[in-house]
């Protein structure tokens, strides 16, 4: 088999073995979860139990756990249940699912580090007659950058304003502590901490009013109807358990990823390291070399069985630069040289070396090319 | 009943065993195939995209339709709820009229309740009977 080195956890990381087993399990559980009978019951106790898995988590009680088919709907079902009326409020770097969820929101502007504008943030708010509902990520997907959730709540508070946080990126990365951030609601997705696909959750206080964008039966306390995707939800759960306990994995992560920054800089000190100014999540590297195009090295590491991205995985495919990187300050330019590389739980130090390898290859011999189109460079 | 040694099922209509065969097709997207559709830059991604593709037709061959009108969600209840408040959005008049069955789903006649409260839509439920006392009619109970 060719050597190769999957390096995009941060567009869906390699299912955990564990996690995988979950759902194998939950597959040959016959039965709605609704359903009375003791073929039901089963189902109820394996999704009681993995609420409880996602609960602990982000240390929050159980009962504020809403499943839903992912982090998108988790966003969606946060600024259209939670807006109600409300002035709208999300940071230009938010991703596309919170942005483009709800019509007339304003965007809080970010500063050049990839942070929050928290002094134009309470201006707006300053200025805003109705209550607002504000939605800030914890870290951003592209450039790994950690918001100050902290000043936004306390913001927040000031103006009677409800919080929500996209933690998408964050939780099983750094500690979440649902309550030490004193958000009102929070989106995870399964499929970013080595669980499955199309399961997520927002997690927000039952007392809170939420209104549900699926209607339906009753399910999840009223807030999401549908038939629950168990066999997805068991594997959240089982993936959750494992986060959790796996957070003490950060600073190795850390690590491969400051070294895999270093010999890039190595090889070519014009490397910019984007959000390195700032508090960034321990995993994620968006570094771009200017005049070399992220789709050329996206391309030419795919060929060399090196998986990474050009700005999020949401963008691929679109010719337009990342929306994070042009918030940023960054020129077209530059925001089309980043890549954006991700680690996570299966990442080893040959996935770093052979990344670098391959890197290096491409940078070398793009090289003579780059010089001859820019002599003044 | 937990007591009975082999339980019987019979509620399918709540929902079905998983088919063996269809668990066999599933597990390796829990495996070594787990990339994002999405990430259409990279082998796993795009071998993650054509397995998407690959079921969509399936489900469209299933039904006699074609691949392209096939929209994936997260079950009935979202496809439901798509259908009737996506084509409401779409529609000229400010009060839409909305003519459903009585003894429609509970996902169908709540997203036509949201239509009646968000956009005062006129609905006519048919079935020769009145419209439901909504209390007991829309209760929890398995889909």
């Amino acid at each position: 088999m060719t050597r190769t080195a999957y390096l995009d956890y941060n567009a869906s990381a390699p299912i955990r073995p564990q996690a995988a087993a979950a759902v194998a399990q939950a597959l040959t559980l016959t039965g709605n979860a609704s359903s009375v009978h003791g073929f039901g019951r089963r189902a109820r106790a394996c999704l009681e139990d993995a609420r409880e898995a996602v609960a602990a988590l982000v240390k929050a009680p159980p009962s504020a756990v809403v499943f839903t088919s992912g982090g998108t709907e988790a966003n969606n079902l946060a600024l259209r249940g939670l807006a109600q009326g409300r002035r709208v409020l999300v940071s230009a770097g938010e991703h596309p699912s919170v942005l483009e969820a709800i019509d007339g929101a304003a965007k809080v502007p970010l500063d050049p580090d990839g942070v929050i504008d928290l002094a134009r943030l309470a201006e707006m708010l300053a200025g805003e007659p109705q209550p607002a509902l504000i939605s800030v990520m914890l870290a951003n997907n592209e450039t790994g950058v950690i918001q100050p959730l902290d000043a936004v709540v306390a913001l927040a508070r000031q103006h009677g304003a409800l919080v929500h946080c996209d933690a998408v990126q964050a939780v099983g990365k750094i500690a979440v502590d649902m309550t030490d951030l004193g958000v009102d609601a929070l989106s995870v997705s399964a499929h970013k901490i080595g669980g499955p696909q199309g399961v997520g959750a927002l997690v927000a206080a039952e007392s809170l009013a939420l209104a549900p964008l699926l209607r339906g039966g009753g399910q999840e306390r009223r807030r999401r109807a549908g038939t629950e995707n168990l066999p997805g939800i068991a594997g959240f759960g089982a993936a959750a358990a494992l986060a959790a306990a796996d957070l003490d994995d950060a600073p190795r992560i850390a690590v491969l990823r400051d070294d895999l920054e270093q010999r890039l800089h190595g090889q070519a000190p014009e490397v910019v390291v984007i959000g390195a100014g700032t508090a960034r999540l321990p995993n994620t590297s968006c570094v771009a070399v200017p005049g070399l195009t992220a789709e050329t090295l996206v391309m030419g590491l795919d060929l060399a069985g090196v998986a990474v991205s050009a700005g999020s995985a949401c963008s691929s495919g679109k010719v337009a630069p990342s929306h994070v990187l042009r918030a940023m300050g960054l020129g077209e330019a530059e925001a089309a040289a980043a890549i954006r590389v991700s680690l996570g739980w299966a990442s080893a130090p040959a996935d770093v070396d052979h990344f670098v390898e391959a890197w290096g290859e491409i940078y070398t011999r793009c090289g003579a090319a780059r010089r001859l189109q820019s002599p003044a460079a | 009943m937990t007591n009975t040694p082999r339980p019987i099922y019979l509620d399918y209509q709540a929902s079905t065993p998983c088919d063996p065969r269809v668990i066999e097709t599933m597990l390796p997207f829990f495996g070594e195939r787990f990339g994002n559709p999405h990430s259409v830059n990279h082998r796993h991604g795009r071998e993650a995209e054509a397995a998407v593709e690959h079921a969509r037709g399936q489900v469209a061959e299933l039904i006699g339709a074609e691949a392209r009108e096939i929209v994936f969600t997260s079950g009935a209840t979202e496809a439901n709820n798509l259908a009737i408040k996506g084509a409401a959005r779409f529609l000229k008049e400010r009060r839409p009229h909305v003519i459903s069955c009585v003894t429609e789903h509970k996902c169908v006649l709540e997203s036509v309740r949201r239509l009646e409260e968000r956009r005062g839509a006129r609905h006519l439920a048919t079935g020769g009977q009145q419209w439901p006392d909504r209390s007991e009619r829309l209760g929890r109970g398995p889909g």
